[in-house]
């Protein structure tokens, strides 16, 4: 099977520009996505990911820029001569299809021979675990196999280039989990290149490679999961991705000020090279929360430390998470569970951290989208 | 969720030339319908001779003014008549299980499907002199009626096919009528009577006028009906058109019929606009979804 | 509340009594044909006073009646084709554009059938004869046509406001072009409007009588003018066996049509 594999192929975007009428849906889009690589655009609706999903598999055409896939232009390219697998969020499976003529279809496109095509379906068929149901009709599935059909359908004739539109969120969680894995294995086994579509930013984290971050028509950051939560290089994606402690004040001299005047040190290692308007983001699990009435001695344990209010209490399994509201911000503080609260609502509790742990953006307006 | 709407619709005007497919269909119609049809209209100031004379003819003509009042009245009972009986019929309908409703809907559907022709004799059969109905008449000891050739002859075979186009709009408006309304009206003391016309009647009003409108219009147009269970005596628009063009070729007073009957439609539009419109009232589907 | 119930009972009993000679009327009175088709005299009394087949022996000898027939058909299925398709292309083409060329296309499209057909009949007699078209086939088919297209346009665009359109992306995106995309896929699933539009182009063209008066001459005359000129000339019991073929085979498009359906959605 493997020498029959094509190797995904390297997607580039430059300068994508897509305007409808007045209204510019994505604004210069530049990405370089590696052969092979799982690449998710993530971002809220009409941030642009879908708009810019489109224009690589050819539904729009682009206003401006490039869109080339293993070194050739695909912008003069009609659809259906792009090769591209695809899978839709409502499936899009032709209803009056059984699953195998779903999944022959593009392989009759190709005009693979009969004998052959018999053969691709059913490796594929056996890849996504639907053997038993190929004559079936599509709505004689459930939700869950539809997908795979889906699935199947775009990948039986080995494309270089796999696109998801959001295909789980029409799933529930459970099988949104498991089917989530099963894109994994499948991605390792082909190799394909798969630029992968959500809003569900755990869904992001979970799957891909490299995350592409979309906020107003344009990309706001591009990193591995590990770097969007640990190193956002703005509010919107420290906010889109993951939880977080923020803070609203002034960045000067290599220090943070909040607004109501604690003076706060920070990472030297981050540098900024610009000073104003700020916000200092600590992740939640960085951060340690005690009662400030019962020890407000041993509360000074990382190097930055402020007091707030405790506003909510949630378990989540093995961990208990805060809301903490601070006078200049507030926001999650993530524990261990000690096997009680550390402090009841509405009691004041003391947050410490170390310096480097927390991180300061350049404030947004509200007009001017995500500084890059 | 803003931007991917816009987004969706010039999208599909960037993918290509499809409104090309549209523009043979167009001008095809254009040429073989638009065409003839406005060439009649057009006869009406040019045939014998340029001049308005063939609308001086409709208007002072005593057998052209009674062929104008008489399709407006025979319209307008039609319409009246469609309405009261199809009214009760379309609130069972609507209040019935899916079963009764799709029993219901085929029997209304029945006269339109069948054909006209054959509907037309039937009730020649069946109102003539000696006919099904004088027979049954005379063996009950009753006296017989001269039905055939009579206005009511032709209102009983105009209304049977008229039903489903009062009916389908009336019962798609009584559809979306939150029945706990009424029944909150009873609870504050309307009795069902009262709450039937202060409530339910009202809103079950945008139904009952898209189909009117489209029923009137519709019997502005019956030829066949008239002309076989009417009387030759008692002319209605489409008739009388008939007869000046294909018994007398008389191409310019035919226009000016034409004229009339197309006025009178136009009319029957702007009636009901300006009904709903001063009642405030959303129309329901003209001609509901069958037709 | 619950003192008013046996009476809400009461007066639905009283509506549905009320629809029972409602339903009747809408329905039985057609039937009538089908007993006097069989009569052995030639008058429309009603019973008839014996039975005999003289009158089905006369439709299928006499070329003015199977002649009208075999016309009528053949028009109608001409008609039911060539509307089915120009219908579906101009509501597909329809569904991919906006604002006012749609509403200016669409109301031309629609127009046939809120015109009176006799005011559109004595336009065509007036070019027909000119061009020669009176009494001709290809004169009937396109007439017919323009009043069956409507039929087939609406059915077909109620189709394919529902129609998803993902399902053609997903066929290009398998590489399939729009015209083979518009035929495996597009086509396939708004099968049931195009099935509908062509019933009703078929029996709008088999039914029509006014415009067809017009356009008819001696030698070329459809089922339902034959039908029309001898209830006003004639008292020829032939018209009730002519009715009673007609029952009999809209009964069976109908049941079919029915059938078909049924069968689709299991």
């Amino acid at each position: 099977m493997t020498s029959e594999q094509t190797p995904g192929a390297a997607l580039e975007l430059d300068g994508v520009t897509k305007n409808f009428g007045s209204f510019t849906a994505i604004q210069d889009v530049t990405l370089s996505i590696e052969p092979g690589e799982f690449i998710t655009f993530l971002g809220p609706s009409g941030s642009g990911k879908t708009t810019t999903l489109n224009c690589i598999a050819g539904f729009e055409d682009v206003t401006a820029g490039e869109i080339t896939l293993a070194g050739q232009s695909l912008t003069d390219q009609p659809v259906h001569r792009r090769n591209l697998g695809m899978v839709f969020q409502g499936y899009a499976l032709f209803p009056h299809m059984s699953v195998e003529k779903n999944v022959a279809y593009p392989l009759k496109q190709r005009k693979v021979p009969k004998a052959q095509r018999e053969k691709d379906v059913t490796a594929t068929l056996e890849k996504v675990g639907l053997t038993e149901f190929r004559h079936r009709l599509p709505s004689q599935l459930s939700g869950g196999q539809r997908q795979r059909v889906a699935l199947a359908r775009a990948i039986c004739f080995n494309p270089p280039l796999l696109l998801m539109d959001e295909p789980l969120s029409a799933l529930d969680k459970a099988l949104r989990e498991q089917l989530q894995q099963e894109i994994r294995r499948i991605h390792r086994d082909l190799g394909t290149t798969v630029v992968f579509v959500t809003h569900d930013q755990d869904e992001a984290l979970a799957l891909s490679d490299r995350i592409v971050v979309f906020n107003k028509g344009k990309v706001v950051q591009v990193g591995t999961p590990r770097e969007l939560y640990l190193q956002p290089e703005n509010v919107f994606v420290s906010e889109f991705v993951g939880e977080s402690l923020m803070i609203s004040g002034d960045y000067r001299n290599s220090q943070f000020h909040s607004d109501s005047g604690t003076v706060f040190a920070t990472d030297t290692t981050q540098e900024l090279g610009w000073t104003g308007p700020a916000q200092m983001m600590i992740r939640p699990e960085n951060i340690s929360i005690h009662d400030a009435a019962a020890s407000a001695d041993t509360a000074a344990t990382g190097e930055c430390s402020v007091t707030g209010f405790l506003e909510d209490i949630t378990y989540v399994g093995n961990a208990v998470k805060y809301r903490v509201g601070l006078p200049d911000g507030g926001g999650i503080v993530r524990a261990e569970d000690i096997g009680g609260e550390v402090a009841d609502i509405g009691s004041e509790v003391t947050l410490s951290w170390a310096a480097a742990d927390a991180r300061i953006l350049a404030k947004e307006t509200s007009e001017e989208p995500a500084h890059a | 969720m803003a931007a991917e709407t816009v987004a969706a619709k010039p999208a599909r005007r960037s993918l290509g030339p499809y409104g090309i497919l549209v523009v043979p269909v167009v001008v095809i119609v254009l040429v073989a319908f638009v065409v003839p049809t406005v060439l009649v209209l057009i006869r009406s100031v040019t045939e014998p001779e340029l001049g308005l004379q063939n609308f001086q003819w409709l208007l002072t003509s005593e057998t052209a003014v009674d062929v104008i009042i008489r399709t407006f009245q025979l319209a307008g009972l039609a319409t009246l008549l469609t309405a009261v009986i199809a009214y009760p019929y379309a609130y069972v309908m609507a209040t019935a299980g899916p079963k009764m409703q799709a029993a219901m809907t085929l029997i209304v559907l029945l006269p339109f499907w069948s054909s006209m022709m054959v509907r037309t004799f039937a009730w020649i059969i069946i109102l003539q002199n000696n006919g099904v109905l004088n027979t049954m008449l005379s063996s009950l000891g009753l006296p017989t009626i001269q039905l055939l050739g009579t206005q009511t002859a032709v209102l009983i075979g105009m209304v049977q096919v008229l039903m489903p186009f009062m009916v389908l709009p009336m019962v798609s408006v009584m559809r979306s009528i939150d029945m706990r309304i009424p029944l909150a009206a009873q609870t504050f003391g309307a009795r069902p009577i009262k709450a039937f016309f202060t409530v339910y009647l009202p809103m079950s009003l945008p139904g009952v006028l898209s189909g009117a409108l489209i029923v009137f219009i519709l019997s502005l147009g019956f030829y066949v009906v008239p002309a076989l269970l009417g009387s030759p005596r008692q002319q209605i628009l489409p008739n009388a058109l008939f007869n000046q063009i294909r018994d007398l070729n008389n191409w310019g007073s035919g226009g000016a019929l034409a004229v009339a009957l197309l006025f009178t439609v136009g009319m029957a539009f702007v009636l009901v606009y300006l009904v709903t419109k001063a009642l405030g009232l959303k129309l329901g589907p003209v001609g509901g979804s069958q037709v | 509340m619950t003192k008013n119930r046996p009476k809400i009972k009461k007066s639905r009993l009283f509506l549905y009594l009320l629809c029972v000679p409602i339903a009747f009327w809408l329905v039985a009175p057609t039937l009538v044909v089908i007993p006097l088709s069989f009569t052995p005299q030639r008058s429309f009394a009603f019973p008839p006073p014996g039975f005999s087949l003289e009158w089905y022996e006369n439709f299928f000898t006499s070329p003015q009646w199977l002649g009208g027939l075999l016309n009528s058909l053949q028009i109608a299925l001409l008609v039911a084709s060539i509307s089915s398709i120009l219908g579906t292309l101009a509501a597909y083409g329809l569904s991919k554009t906006s604002g006012f060329r749609k509403t200016l296309s669409n109301g031309l499209l629609v127009s046939p059938i809120l015109i009176p057909a006799v005011i559109f009949g004595v336009g065509v007699y007036a070019v027909f004869l000119r061009t020669g078209l009176v009494g001709t086939m290809a004169g009937f088919v396109l007439a017919h046509t323009m009043l069956a297209l409507p039929f087939v346009v609406v059915n077909v665009g109620a189709v394919l406001v529902a129609y998803d359109t993902q399902l053609e992306r997903a066929a290009w995106v398998s590489g399939a072009g729009r015209i083979r995309a518009f035929m495996t896929v597009t086509l396939p699933v708004i099968w049931p409007g195009v099935a509908s539009g062509f019933l009703f182009a078929f029996i709008t063209s088999f039914d029509e009588v006014i415009v067809s008066a017009f356009i008819s001459s001696p030698a070329l005359q459809t089922l339902p003018v034959r039908m029309f000129t001898s209830v006003q000339r004639e008292v020829d019991p032939t018209i009730a066996a002519a009715a009673t073929l007609i029952i009999i085979l809209t009964t069976a498009i109908a049941l079919t049509a029915i059938f078909t359906r049924k069968k689709r959605k299991v």
